[in-house]
């Protein structure tokens, strides 16, 4: 063999790996089958389901196990391990891995999941097949509880439906549905052997490689939907040292998708939840974890659960069985991807058109123009002799010279969220009741004033409201409306500020949508035209309201209307929000940059960036905070996100004495140089890449690769040494950006 | 050809594996605040990696980690009896010891040399292996009469000091650390080294002073805490941690044993020490918190959290060791998950260690960049506030460093400052002053002279007699009296009627008033509150409970002992006792707004006179109006303290009652309500 064919062969080699972004071993079902071929040969004991142009959906009737089959390559993936399987798990996870769907149900009030499975439980089935899929109602007669599950293939998405209409519980005294696992197994990898990963969404995104573990994960990587769920959990896990929390929350799964790839077949799926993701939780387990040697991902729904209601106040509990089952049908879709497309960002571009689909995207301004989102820090209070007083960080009229300055030095637009513009400040003024700007800030009329002379610089200036936190001392009356967790104690988080004690609470979604109703008209009374919505946007719970019970759906539900009420006719940027709620929105603001750094984490991907690149315009969290700023800048480039600064006239020493004790460093005056640089230089990448999708993004040693729909390229090296990427020699913590045509 | 060959190398470098994610960090970092609290900051250290494999073995309890000159780690594997190299990325390089050398080895030590020294808890001894893992020596238990027959010998920590002597913790021996100089056959003992000191309880010296002998044999005896773990620097000072509790946890040690630093800040369950080549100090606590401290015992950032089983890059669940390299990478054991966290500095933390370099150095001009940059990102920093502050008092910016010195916290800094700034301000107006202070006295003479001709003011005089004449004014003003002549005053108040409650009242409220001006108001230099922080109700609570109680105490014993003063006449009395204090209390309010440290005797002076004045006229005031004898007044004193003493402790058991009470009606309630109502 030449050097010369010696090489290429390398090359091709190392361009597969490295757009899978791992060293994949040799593919074992990669070679090429016609899909005849593919058809003929179907495995033992599966029958064909549906078929489109590139797949094949296999059924095996007993366990209602799928395989899906790439018609061109034949490489497959399972949902089930197979009954010869060798591994010495015991019968109750033998069962479980090899049912396509799982359910556990409760028995009286008894605390426990019993689960049921396709494998050792007595049921019947009943098969409706159709073009595209089929239909099966499978009926537990020990337990008297039915459902029916439909599974159709379109082009390539595999979607699972479990409508809770077809749910059917005879003895619900006795026997009640729990909870759903749907193809709990899809891509299992059996001791990382297949190469490839599964991507968790973890904040930004992250993948966790497989690979054989040796036993060093004991627990897996387990998520809510959209958060915890505030109204279950009953203990707060904040580490303390003296006064001081020490830990910090892991990022919250934004979004409800979750993906596995194989590197060996080049093949991957992106999964999205598309109904009950409100009620799910997303659960990756490792090799080694419960001693399976498989790596597996999965959605769990619920539909009812069990709690301990206390009876005393120091002794006694009862267990008690949520009030009703939650509202929700289960819709899940699989979309499988194969050759370049089987990665994260593959996976993301799924999620991205599926959205784009749903319409989530219409209401966004995708070509806005790059802007820097400038925070102000407006009113804080603090202990006075009698009662509190006011901290004035930045006043409208220093606002609006910061925005004119910034303006002189060449940024051209700004987004501007302010923040404790309201009586009561940036902690005390929480929630958001009424548009009552800060007299010690310049009043009405100095907000107003301010607003116009901002517009006419381009700047949008959105008011920062909160609608769910509530610090009681400043709200006593709002304290009725305190949201309740399902065993009817009000939930609480301690407050460790100065002028602020006690607890924080939250108010009842009912209430945050009541308040939103209120704050509509007189926003639109004042005049206001845009606004930051937080807190709702990152929460999502089951809760107790004059006794009954409310499910994290009927939350979701409040929340959305609270949302479409605010943004109806104003500009809506949401901070921090859950997908469910980005179909509201024009913007989002303090987006994640990174994950939660779990110990079975390989590495973090851009996974929110490339599924909104191209679609709507993010912000990433503070560039204050940042302690590595040259490297967040670069992951801005990578991203593509937009600079987030918090900026205020005064010294932050001036907060001492508050409660706004993290914002530490914001003085515009140390600041302005930093803005107008950082601007400035993201300007001239978001110009080249015209602000659009992403659509391919690898990950090599130190260095980042990014390419954009308009054929620019981005190199990015992470490194304290200078690094080579895309034939260009680049320095440390530096970029370059490649157009089409290579200049 | 050429082309073909760097594309296939790029390809090659593409397929690397993937470095360590840049991620949010799973516990925030503190930091000391201009007020002296902890504030939040940036992160200091993240972290980059955990080794949990190393070349396919893994640690099962380990207790120990040094890092060798050799720049490798050595870690001590307790539960599998041995030590390991690693390389600092978590390869293995080889093994040490092993169970037929080891039986329970909880230490380690390496050597410039590459000698490694293990100690063996149960061993009772300390090995010494050379670079090769041959046994070279053994330390076993010395057979010095000084060290004790039955003093315990199990060794747990050592370190060793450039000249080959070992410093042995043994655990269960108090006598400090056991120091050994190397030789043949176990060495020889050189005596017990900086022993940690008791601390003796106000219970302990009470027991002390009434106990027998025999009794005191029976209770438990004061014994001083263990050393825990321990570090030597580069300079052979050696640095110890101890759970006492308080800031003695963390000693450095010098030659003759006596420890020569006094940090601000503790953790009460430290667990390894370490320092770094620019001499900071970092504190592993065993609940998974990293402090690092300045060489001077400052506290610079606080970080890490526990955990709780989320598995999370950088929690831990028993840290048993830290080590710091030449790059302030931290390495950090933890027990029980047999992994080693590896943390990075980060740019800020990088420049606060830059910052301080060059502070260290007395280049304070140099590091002012340093300084200002780290206030960009941290406003808050105190040790940026003191470095700034430093670098400006030295430029001859005054006014800048004092706003500095006071952002940083430091007074005495602030005091230097604030002379400078006074004596300039002095030296330019003195004539002006003179000058003012002159013309005054020549005004008032003339005045004087000229009322005496023309008698200007009997226009005034009138309306101030009519003001002397208010009845409250008069009864307030009639306090002067106790001071000029205790005797007749208090004939005036028992038998004349001359003043009453409402004069009492005045006299207090007035004494509330300035006392919350002097705790709240003061000069920043003289303040004994935090800024930010007030507590009025408290106050009032406070000062008329004590004068209350005081009175009503009072009233009782000298009823009972047949004095003749009356309730009223007791508020009254005591309240015009209080007249030095009062006007001492606005004297330090005035004083305490232009005064430095270098005054500040005149504040003490103030205090000792007014508070001693008072007391005095108290005294008086209960031997007066008692007709007491000085003996009787004396008594009279005690038992009214006692009295109240007793009151307090009453007031304390209701309190208690009724809280109790409270609460079992609540239970009852809450019970009712949950199981027969709700469910």
């Amino acid at each position: 063999m030449s050097g010369r064919r010696f090489a290429a062969l390398l090359a091709l080699f190392c361009v597969i790996c490295g757009a899978l972004g791992v060293s994949a071993a040799a593919e074992p079902e990669a070679s090429e089958k016609s899909s005849e071929e593919a058809s003929a040969k179907a495995p033992e004991g599966y029958e064909i389901a549906a078929r489109s142009d590139e797949w094949t959906l296999y059924l095996r009737r007993d366990t209602l196990a799928l395989i899906m089959e790439n018609n061109a390559t034949g490489a497959r993936m399972r949902s089930t391990v197979p009954d010869d399987d060798q591994t010495k798990a015991n019968a109750k996870w033998k069962a479980f891995y090899r049912s396509g769907i799982v359910m556990e149900y409760i028995q009286g009030t008894v605390m426990d999941y019993p689960q049921v499975n396709l494998v050792d439980t007595p049921n019947e089935k009943v098969f409706d097949f159709f073009d595209g899929g089929f239909s099966c109602e499978v009926y537990y007669p020990t337990l008297g509880i039915a459902y029916q599950a439909t599974v159709t293939l379109d082009g390539n998405d595999v979607c699972v439906y479990i409508p809770q209409s077809g749910i059917r519980e005879e003895r619900p005294s006795e026997y009640t549905v729990s909870s759903f696992y749907v193809y709990p197994f899809m891509g299992y990898s059996y001791l990382g052997e297949n190469g490839g990963y599964m991507f968790i969404p973890d904040g930004q995104g992250a993948i966790v490689e497989l690979e054989d573990n040796e036993g060093r994960y004991l627990s897996p990587y387990t998520a809510t939907v959209y958060g915890p769920n505030v109204g279950i959990v009953t203990t707060t896990s904040d580490t303390l040292l003296g006064d001081f929390v020490m830990n910090q929350s892991a990022e919250r799964a934004m979004i409800p998708v979750y993906g596995m790839a194989h590197a060996d077949s080049r093949m991957a799926y992106a999964s999205v939840i598309e109904e009950g993701d409100v009620s799910a939780a997303i659960q990756a387990s490792f090799n080694g974890v419960s001693n399976l040697p498989f790596d597996w991902i999965t959605a769990k729904y619920t539909y009812r659960m069990m709690y301990s209601q206390q009876t005393g106040p120091s002794s006694g509990t009862v267990n008690l069985r949520t009030q009703r089952a939650k509202r929700f049908d289960i819709r899940q879709h699989f979309f499988f991807l194969s050759g370049d497309d089987a990665n994260y960002a593959g996976m993301a571009n799924a999620y991205g058109k599926f959205l784009d689909e749903q319409g989530v995207f219409d209401r966004a301004d995708a070509a806005r123009a790059f802007d820097v989102e400038i925070d102000f820090v407006g009113e804080e209070r603090k202990n006075g002799l009698i009662g509190t007083a006011a901290v004035a960080m930045t006043t409208f009229e220093q606002a609006e010279s910061i925005i004119s300055a910034l303006n002189a030095d060449g940024v051209a637009q700004i987004l501007g969220v302010y923040k404790g513009w309201n009586e009561n400040g940036i902690t005390g003024g929480r929630p958001t009741v009424s548009y009552d700007p800060s007299g010690a800030l310049g009043g009405k009329r100095g907000l107003s004033q301010f607003i116009e002379t901002a517009n006419a610089l381009n700047t949008v200036v959105c008011l920062d409201t909160n609608l769910s936190e509530l610090v009681p001392d400043t709200h006593r009356m709002l304290a009725y409306s305190a949201l309740k967790k399902i065993d009817t104690g009000t939930y609480r988080r301690p407050l460790y500020g100065k002028v602020y004690e006690g607890t924080q609470l939250l108010l009842t979604p009912q209430k945050s949508l009541e308040l939103a109703a209120s704050l509509d008209k007189d926003y639109a009374a004042n005049g206001v035209r845009s606004v930051s919505l937080s807190g709702v946007t990152e929460l999502v719970t089951d809760y107790s309201f004059q006794n009954t019970y409310y499910d994290s759906g009927d939350s979701a539900r409040f929340y959305g209307e609270t949302a479409e009420l605010l943004g109806e006719e104003r500009t809506l940027a949401l901070n921090k929000p859950n997908a469910y709620l980005w179909r509201y929105a024009d913007m989002l603001v303090d987006m994640p940059i990174g994950s939660s750094s779990y110990r079975y984490t390989t590495r973090e991907v851009p996974f929110l960036a490339i599924t909104l690149a191209g679609r709507m315009p993010f912000y990433a969290e503070y560039v204050n905070d940042q302690a590595n700023s040259r490297r967040f800048f670069l992951q801005l480039v990578e991203q593509g996100a937009r600079p987030a600064f918090l900026i205020s006239d005064e010294d932050p020493v001036a907060l001492m004495d508050t409660d706004a004790l993290d914002i530490y460093s914001s003085r515009f005056e140390l600041y302005r140089e930093m803005i107008v640089s950082w601007y400035k230089e993201l300007f001239v990448v978001h110009e080249a890449t015209q602000g659009g999708a992403i659509t391919r993004h690898a990950r090599e040693g130190d260095c980042a690769t990014v390419k954009y729909e308009n054929g620019t390229t981005i190199y990015i090296n992470f490194g304290q040494t200078t690094s080579y990427v895309g034939g260009f020699a680049l320095d440390a913590l530096s970029y370059k950006v490649v157009a089409a045509n290579g200049k | 050809m050429r082309k073909i060959r760097i594309a296939v190398l790029l390809l090659l470098l593409l397929a690397l594996p993937a470095p360590a994610a840049f991620a949010q960090t799973p516990y925030l970092t503190y930091t000391r605040s201009g007020d002296g609290r902890m504030s939040r900051t940036q992160t200091a250290y993240e972290p980059i990696r955990t080794m949990v494999k190393f070349g396919g073995e893994s640690l099962k309890m380990p207790s120990d980690i040094r890092l060798g000159f050799d720049g490798n780690l050595y870690i001590c594997d307790s539960g599998n009896k041995r030590v390991l190299v690693v390389t600092r990325e978590g390869e293995l390089v080889r093994e040490i010891g092993g169970s037929k050398t080891l039986k329970s080895p909880t230490g380690v030590f390496v050597t410039n040399d590459g000698n490694v020294y293990v100690a063996d808890e149960n061993g009772r001894a300390v090995v010494v292996f050379d670079a090769q893992g041959e046994v070279i020596a053994e330390y076993g238990k010395p057979t010095h009469p000084l060290f004790g027959a039955t003093a315990p010998y199990k060794p747990v920590k050592v370190v060793v000091d450039r000249r080959g002597n070992l410093y042995v913790n043994s655990t269960g021996n108090t006598n400090g650390l056991v120091q050994i100089a190397p030789g043949a056959d176990g060495g020889a003992f050189l005596g017990y080294f900086g022993a940690n000191t008791t601390k003796v309880s106000f219970i302990t010296r009470i027991r002390k002073a009434i106990f027998s002998d025999e009794q005191l044999s029976r209770t438990a005896g004061i014994v001083p805490t263990s050393v825990v773990n321990m570090s030597i620097d580069a300079k052979g000072m050696i640095f110890t941690v101890s759970r006492t509790g308080d800031v003695n946890m963390l000693r450095k040690l010098n030659v003759a044993g006596k420890n020569i630093l006094q940090p601000d800040w503790y953790d009460n369950y430290p667990a390894a020490v370490a320092t770094a080549q620019n001499g900071n100090i970092y504190v592993a606590s065993q609940n998974g918190y990293i402090n690092e401290y300045t060489s001077e015992g400052e506290i610079l950032f606080v970080f890490g959290a526990y955990d709780d089983g989320q598995q999370r890059t950088g929690l831990f669940k028993s840290v048993s060791g830290i080590a710091v390299d030449e790059t302030d990478t931290l390495y950090v054991l933890d027990e029980q998950s047999g992994a080693v966290e590896v943390f990075a500095p980060t740019e800020f933390c990088n420049r606060v260690h830059d910052a301080f370099q060059l502070f260290n150095d007395g280049k304070y001009a140099e590091s002012k960049a340093y300084w200002t940059d780290i206030l960009r990102m941290n406003s808050m920093f105190s040790h940026a506030g003191v470095g700034l502050g430093e670098a400006l008092y030295r430029e001859g910016d005054y006014a800048g460093a004092m706003t500095a010195f006071r952002n940083g916290g430091a007074a005495e800094g602030y005091s230097d400052a604030f002379w400078e700034i006074r004596s300039d301000w002095l030296h330019k107006h003195m004539g002006t002053i003179l000058i003012a202070a002159a013309s005054l006295i020549v005004c008032a003479a003339l005045l004087k002279r000229l009322n005496h001709r023309v008698r200007f003011t009997r226009f005034i005089q009138p309306a101030l007699a009519a003001v002397a004449d208010v009845p409250i004014v008069r009864k307030t003003s009639y306090g002067f009296t106790v001071i000029k002549n205790p005797f007749d005053a208090a004939y005036g108040i028992l038998r004349e009627r001359k003043s009453g409650y409402a004069a009492a009242a005045v006299l207090m409220a007035l004494y509330y008033a300035l006392y919350v001006m002097r705790k709240y108001f003061s000069g920043f230099l003289f303040k004994t509150v935090p800024d930010g922080v007030y507590n009025l109700a408290g106050d009032f609570a406070a000062i008329a409970v004590v004068y209350l109680l005081f009175v009503t105490c009072c009233y009782l014993v000298s009823t009972i002992t047949e004095g003749e003063a009356t309730f009223q006449s007791l508020c009254v009395g005591t309240a015009f006792a209080l007249i030095p204090v009062l006007f001492g209390t606005a004297i330090q309010l005035a004083l305490t707004n232009v005064l430095t440290y270098n005054e500040s005797f005149f504040i003490t002076l103030v205090d000792v006179v007014a508070y001693g004045w008072s007391g005095l006229l108290l005294f008086l005031m209960i031997l007066y109006l008692n007709d007491f004898t000085i003996k009787k007044t004396i008594a009279t004193v005690l038992l009214t303290a006692f009295t109240a003493l007793v009151f307090a402790a009453l007031a304390f058991v209701v309190y208690m009652l009724v809280s109790q009470l409270i609460d079992f009606v609540v239970s009852v309630y809450g019970e009712v309500v949950y199981r027969f109502v709700r469910t």
